[in-house]
């Protein structure tokens, strides 16, 4: 009697969470709405609530997965749909589909970490299908600022580094977990190599970031971390010293007003747009975003913050420390250490991901080209996002069958409460 | 809506925006805490989750003594290091020897790592003869790895069909039935005299 009440508090808490965040999307969209009297605006204050119930109740009737990261991502992904639709509604529209779409990759990531056993056979294909798809830029992609990491196909442009983040992953779990140093520790290294090639440091920094903590998280070396953090520092000064792009973003970091009207322009901007938002934000709808140059990728932390104000920022932040905390929980539980390096690896691309493009815009840390996870827009991007979020639901989904067989095998079945 | 009228009423509208922000964090936050509890209530009744059986010590050494057991998880690498998924600090064990996975009912598949050695039930494997035909421990095998001599033993589930018992002039049977009089878990605990967790 008594756990049932508990697990109905547990139940509740859920269906809080999920309610909460339809009221609140439901009345931003009705406030666009009313300023625009366009039908659009009422049209999603009914679609996203509607699509973020559809998402936490009825998808994980659809395929086995985690309630609350289906929430977590729903309120993030909706958060960048009505940031893009105040600023520019098209792009809302595109960033609707791609969520769909990224639903569906979610899916299929979802039956891949559930079919994939240990990974051997997987990580074996995916190592040359990598490699090709990180060498491609460099054949073929078009150079945009300053980093040549874009291709097109068939009209469409994506980049190949935000697919091979989720194979690199699979591939560095599978050889961590048998701990194969001299089969993923090479492949890392080109990886790396290859990005270098293509300009492309911000995702160079996070492929090394969660390569090096993978690893730790395998081993368990303070060691290795620390000669590991040691090279990063080295490689860093060493970048810093080769590369004209490096020197010119440190100098910004350190002062962007020195060159306001040229290089320290955007991240000027973004922090005029932080601080001019206060507590409590300019008001949904006003305010000033599209000074900043990148305001639907890079910065879109610095339009949150001014529409919204640093109280709905901070919430944001707590958002992505609840994602991360799910995802080192459902990777801790993992029976199976393939699993397990799977989905903190996972959860460590997003984490630090969200820590290097929120520190670049608040000028914690020099500024790096990658986008927020969910919120930026960008289809690529939104895609590995989900993609990743597939994956830890995916092991989410294991560990919660292990346990159901545990209690079956310790006979306790319903009694034991599952 | 009248430009004005709209700059008053989303001014008004932050404040709504806010407390709805704090209650989704407060919201998510509890139900992290609630499900942890949940968690932990569900793993107190079920104390061998995660394991599918125990290596029980036939001969070891002064801190893995003979008599003592060790849980096995499912998929990991038998060592000396600390940081290893079962620790055998015992003369002769590699800081990683073994690495080792649940395959099937009654089937833990063996492979050793680069120049390391080990035996089943008195056959050395190496990881260049468990490449070309893959190595198993089934319920009763003995692993013999350094100084170190472990009997497999499988929990109801996942053991699969029990093998006969060996015939008792093998090295297996010798070292499984004569260097240890009581088996472990005769002596009344789950897991024999001492657990050990890897």
């Amino acid at each position: 009697m008594r756990r049932n009440r508990k697990e109905d508090k547990a139940r509740r808490a859920g269906k809080g969470l999920v309610w909460a965040v339809m009221l609140f999307f439901f009345s931003a969209f009705l406030l666009l709405g009313l300023r625009d009297m366009a039908y659009q605006g009422f049209l999603l204050a009914v679609t996203v609530p509607a699509m973020i119930w559809l998402g936490s109740n009825v998808l994980p009737l659809l395929f086995p997965s985690d309630r609350l990261l289906l929430s977590l991502t729903n309120f993030l992904c909706a958060l960048g749909v009505l940031v893009l639709y105040d600023t520019s509604p098209s792009d809302a529209y595109s960033q609707m589909a791609f969520y769909g779409i990224g639903i569906a990759a979610m899916g299929v990531c979802i039956w891949v970490v559930r079919l994939s056993g240990s990974g051997r056979r997987l990580s074996r294909m995916l190592i040359p299908l990598s490699l090709l798809l990180l060498s491609l830029p460099l054949l073929m992609g078009t150079e945009i600022n300053g980093a040549r990491n874009w291709i097109r196909v068939a009209g469409v442009s994506f980049q190949p580094s935000e697919a091979v983040k989720i194979l690199m992953l699979i591939v560095l779990a599978a050889f961590m977990s048998r701990r194969r140093f001299w089969i993923w520790f090479p492949f890392a290294v080109v990886c790396l190599g290859l990005l270098m090639l293509q300009k492309d440091l911000g995702t160079a920094l996070l492929y090394y970031g969660v390569a090096l903590l993978m690893y730790f998280a395998s081993c368990g070396s303070f060691a290795v971390l620390g000669a590991g953090l040691a090279g990063g520092a080295g490689a860093a000064f060493l970048g810093y010293r080769m590369f004209a792009h490096v020197r010119r973003r440190v100098a910004v970091w350190r002062n962007p007003w020195a060159d306001y009207e040229n290089a320290g322009y955007q991240i000027a901007q973004g922090l005029m747009a932080i601080a001019s938002g206060g507590l409590l934000g300019v008001g949904l709808g006003l305010g000033d975003p599209t000074r900043i140059p990148e305001y639907r990728n890079d910065f879109i932390f610095a339009v949150i913050c001014e529409q919204f104000g640093l109280i709905f920022a901070v919430c944001v932040l707590a958002m992505y420390v609840a994602l991360v905390w799910r995802g080192a929980t459902v990777a801790m539980a993992a029976r199976r250490s393939f699993h397990g390096l799977l989905a903190m690896g996972a959860t460590l691309m997003l984490g630090l991901q969200t820590f290097v493009i929120i520190g670049g815009v608040i000028k914690l840390i020099p500024l790096t080209g990658v986008t927020l996870p969910f919120v930026s827009y960008g289809g690529s991007s939104l895609l590995s996002s989900m993609c990743l979020i597939g994956l830890i639901q995916g092991v989410s989904s294991l560990n919660e069958d292990d346990l159901r067989e545990d209690a079956r095998l310790a006979y306790l079945g319903e009694g034991a409460g599952l | 809506m009248a430009p004005d009228v709209y700059q008053v009423v989303a001014y008004a509208m932050r404040y709504w925006f806010a407390l709805l922000g704090a209650l989704i964090v407060w919201r998510t936050f509890r139900w992290l805490r609630k499900d942890r509890q949940a968690k932990h209530r569900r793993l107190r009744s079920l104390p061998d989750a995660g394991m599918i059986g125990e290596l029980a010590v036939l001969a070891g050494s002064d801190e893995l003594q003979s008599g003592m057991s060790v849980p096995v998880p499912r998929e990991g690498v038998l060592g000396s290091a600390r940081t290893c998924d079962i620790t055998v600090p015992v003369p002769g064990v590699a800081r990683e020897h073994i690495y080792f996975r649940y395959e099937s009912a009654g089937r833990l598949v063996i492979e050793p790592g680069f120049r390391q050695i080990c035996r089943i039930d008195g056959v050395p494997v190496t990881a260049r003869s468990a490449r070309k035909r893959p190595a198993a421990l089934a319920h009763g095998s003995v692993l013999e790895v350094g100084e170190a001599a472990l009997c497999m033993r499988f929990f109801v589930g996942f053991a699969g069909e029990l093998r006969p018992a060996l015939a008792e002039d093998t090295p297996a049977a010798a070292l499984r039935y004569g260097a240890v009089p009581a088996r472990p878990d005769e002596a009344g605990s789950a897991y024999g005299n001492e657990e050990v967790r890897g």
